[in-house]
């Protein structure tokens, strides 16, 4: 039987491809019991690709009835290979989380699972786990589960009662790109009726940190297109996803180490626009008419250029005299950017440098073509070029 | 202009409060910011003079500090419901560090060992006052802590979170987590930069970024290049 220090090699190794990165949670303190989820989250460690390591995140077993052509630990990837299965107690994983949690290397618990015997069961395990920290050993640090496609409306109530998020993948943006990668799962039955509980339950106070979802992208013959019809509508009022994550499809059996920096473009250009949407607001029709007539998102170009050089007649802007939502479509300018310009605005400082631009945290570059500063347009003949798209 | 210098997320005291913790502070400095603080704020949140730079400057080269040892310092979990955490701030941050991780660690006792002191914090309303340790050694002082929370606490930490090999499970589990084809020493650098892995003694990171990132690059022939760089359709 493999030891404690071999399980966590094996499930952390097969959990490594689920994403989580916010672990913030709005819940209210509870004194005297262990942790806190800070309402900022907070990133105890990085890894050499970048990623945060914010939370245990692991697998309760690697063992899977699914057939996913994409998955580590599916029925179809692992035939003819050796590979060791092996399965965490509740008591074992609860007793790692708060091991970890008290030496200040995590801010808590992400836990997965594949389909042992059927997904019931595995609900139940990651039910008892989650009731163990929670409830026997008193562990208020934040918890992040991840339901199994075809779960029962019971164990997903109580599952949402003690974590402080859950996600389901979804994987693919739709029922025929689904169906292209496994055969086993349903995407109406085994997704969408699990998906379809979760604002109802949010709304019942459970889940305080929202729900999200996973995409994988490449597995299937999917276009952009289709990914961002299904995004747009999981934004929508009618699902209320918190987040949505997108996970380049790495190939299984590839010796490749290193694979190169284009391959992640895709990946990076859905989370552009994932974040236009969500976060500087932009509408699902303009997003849409990035997309070119093959149904992809052109990858040489910014999206949020892209989409101000097509509206030339909004732009430039006067950056003294303008609102939070105009600002907030200039390329270079974030939200933190945004709301220092709009602060200093109402506090009556006039910016009449570029300097000071820089100072914000404007990117310079991209932004001027774009803004008025002083009734000075920024436009030099190259950019000019640039800007008209000429 | 420095990046930082315009921005004002932060109130004037705030700024003025931490820059006062900065090791170049000087009391002649405290004098002179305090002027500039009940005269003109603004000009520090905005850092728009000389001097309200430097305040914002130093001030933000702190808050900095506290923000990152909070999350990167490694704690050793003792059964007096201790939790013992080594770090070599460059600012008089020891104490703010020490209460920031009390409030994460509400039930717990914090010590934080710097170089030159030591800081002592907790959230318990059990404990009123705890008293000041001056002992050098490091083993004995953490002998003495123990002993003073033996006395004063009767819980005690269960065996099974105590972890006798956590960071050597922790290591293991770091390293499983590691994608080499998404390999991005740019952000890792950005994240974790060198000087803050040795300030808050990372060392399974600075370990594993040293197998990991400072391997000799393969031979830079035309045909690498392109493959790094090619571009998909």
């Amino acid at each position: 039987m493999p030891s404690i220090l071999e399980k966590l090699r094996i499930l952390g190794e097969a959990a490594k491809y689920d994403l989580c990165a916010s672990t913030a949670s709005p819940r209210a303190h509870t004194p005297g019991l262990l942790g806190r989820a800070a309402a900022s989250g907070v990133c105890h460690s990085f890894l050499p690709d970048g990623r945060c390591i914010s939370l245990l995140k692991i697998l309760i077993t690697n063992q899977c009835i699914h057939d996913c052509a994409y998955c580590v630990n599916s029925t179809s990837n692992i035939k003819g290979k050796k590979r060791v299965s092996t399965s965490f107690e509740p008591e074992e994983l609860a007793q790692l989380t708060i091991g970890f949690y008290l030496r200040n290397y995590i801010e808590g618990l992400f836990i997965s699972s594949g389909v042992g015997k059927s997904a019931e069961c595995q609900a139940e395990i990651m039910h008892e786990t989650l009731e163990l920290l929670r409830l026997k050993y008193g562990f208020d640090g934040y918890i992040h589960a991840k339901v199994l496609p075809g779960i029962n409306l019971d164990n997903l109530k109580r599952i949402a009662e003690l974590a402080d998020r859950v996600s389901i993948n979804v994987e693919l943006p739709n029922k025929i790109r689904f169906a292209e990668t496994c055969s086993t799962k349903d995407y109406q039955n085994d997704i969408l009726r699990v998906t379809k509980w979760l604002p109802d339950l949010q709304s019942r106070g459970h889940i305080p940190a929202g729900y999200t979802t996973q995409y994988v992208i490449g597995a299937a013959s999917e276009t952009d297109k289709e990914i961002l019809e299904s995004i747009f509508d999981f934004y929508t009022t009618n699902w209320n996803f918190k987040r949505q994550y997108y996970s380049t499809c790495l190939p299984i059996d590839s010796r490749q180490k290193s694979l190169p920096r284009s391959f992640f473009q895709r990946e990076h250009r859905l989370y552009q626009i994932d974040w236009l949407r969500r976060i500087y607001k932009f509408t699902s029709k303009e997003l849409m008419t990035i997309v070119n007539d093959e149904g992809f998102i052109p990858l040489k170009e910014d999206p949020k250029i892209t989409l101000a050089r097509r509206n030339h007649d909004f732009f430039p802007i006067d950056i003294n005299d303008c609102k939070y939502m105009d600002l907030m479509r200039v390329p270079g300018i974030g939200q933190l950017s945004a709301n220092r310009i709009i602060k200093l605005q109402n506090q009556g400082v006039k910016i009449t440098k570029t300097q000071q631009l820089k100072s914000i945290g404007v990117v310079l570059k991209r932004a001027l073509p774009f803004l008025t500063i002083g009734e000075k347009t920024q436009l030099t003949l190259d950019n000019f070029t640039k800007t008209k798209g000429k | 202009m420095k990046k930082t210098s315009f921005i004002c997320d932060r109130s004037a005291r705030e700024y003025f409060q931490a820059a006062c913790l900065h090791i170049k502070t000087t009391e002649d400095f405290v004098l002179k910011a305090n002027e500039l603080y009940q005269s003109s704020p603004h000009e520090i949140t905005t850092g728009c003079t000389i001097l309200g730079k430097l305040i914002k400057r130093r001030a933000n080269a702190v808050l900095r500090e506290i923000h990152q040892l909070s999350a990167y310092i490694r704690l050793k979990p003792l059964p007096e419901m201790l939790l013992v955490g080594k770090c070599h701030p460059d600012h008089k941050t020891g104490h703010l560090i020490a209460k920031s991780l009390a409030k994460r660690f509400g039930n717990f006792i914090i010590l934080v060992i710097t170089p030159n002191d030591n800081y002592l914090a907790t959230e318990r309303t059990d404990i009123l006052i705890i008293p000041e340790f001056k002992e050098q050694d490091e083993k004995i002082l953490i002998h003495q802590i123990r002993e003073f929370a033996d006395k004063i606490l009767t819980e005690r930490l269960p065996v099974e979170f105590l972890l006798e090999d956590g960071d050597f499970l922790w290591e293991q589990y770091y390293e499983t987590q590691f994608l080499e084809q998404r390999l991005n020493k740019r952000l890792f650098h950005r994240f974790i930069p060198k000087y803050v892995m040795k300030k808050a003694n990372m060392n399974i990171e600075k370990k594993f970024y040293e197998d990991v990132l400072e391997k000799p690059e393969e031979t830079r022939t035309l045909d690498n290049f392109f493959k790094k760089n090619a571009i998909v359709k």
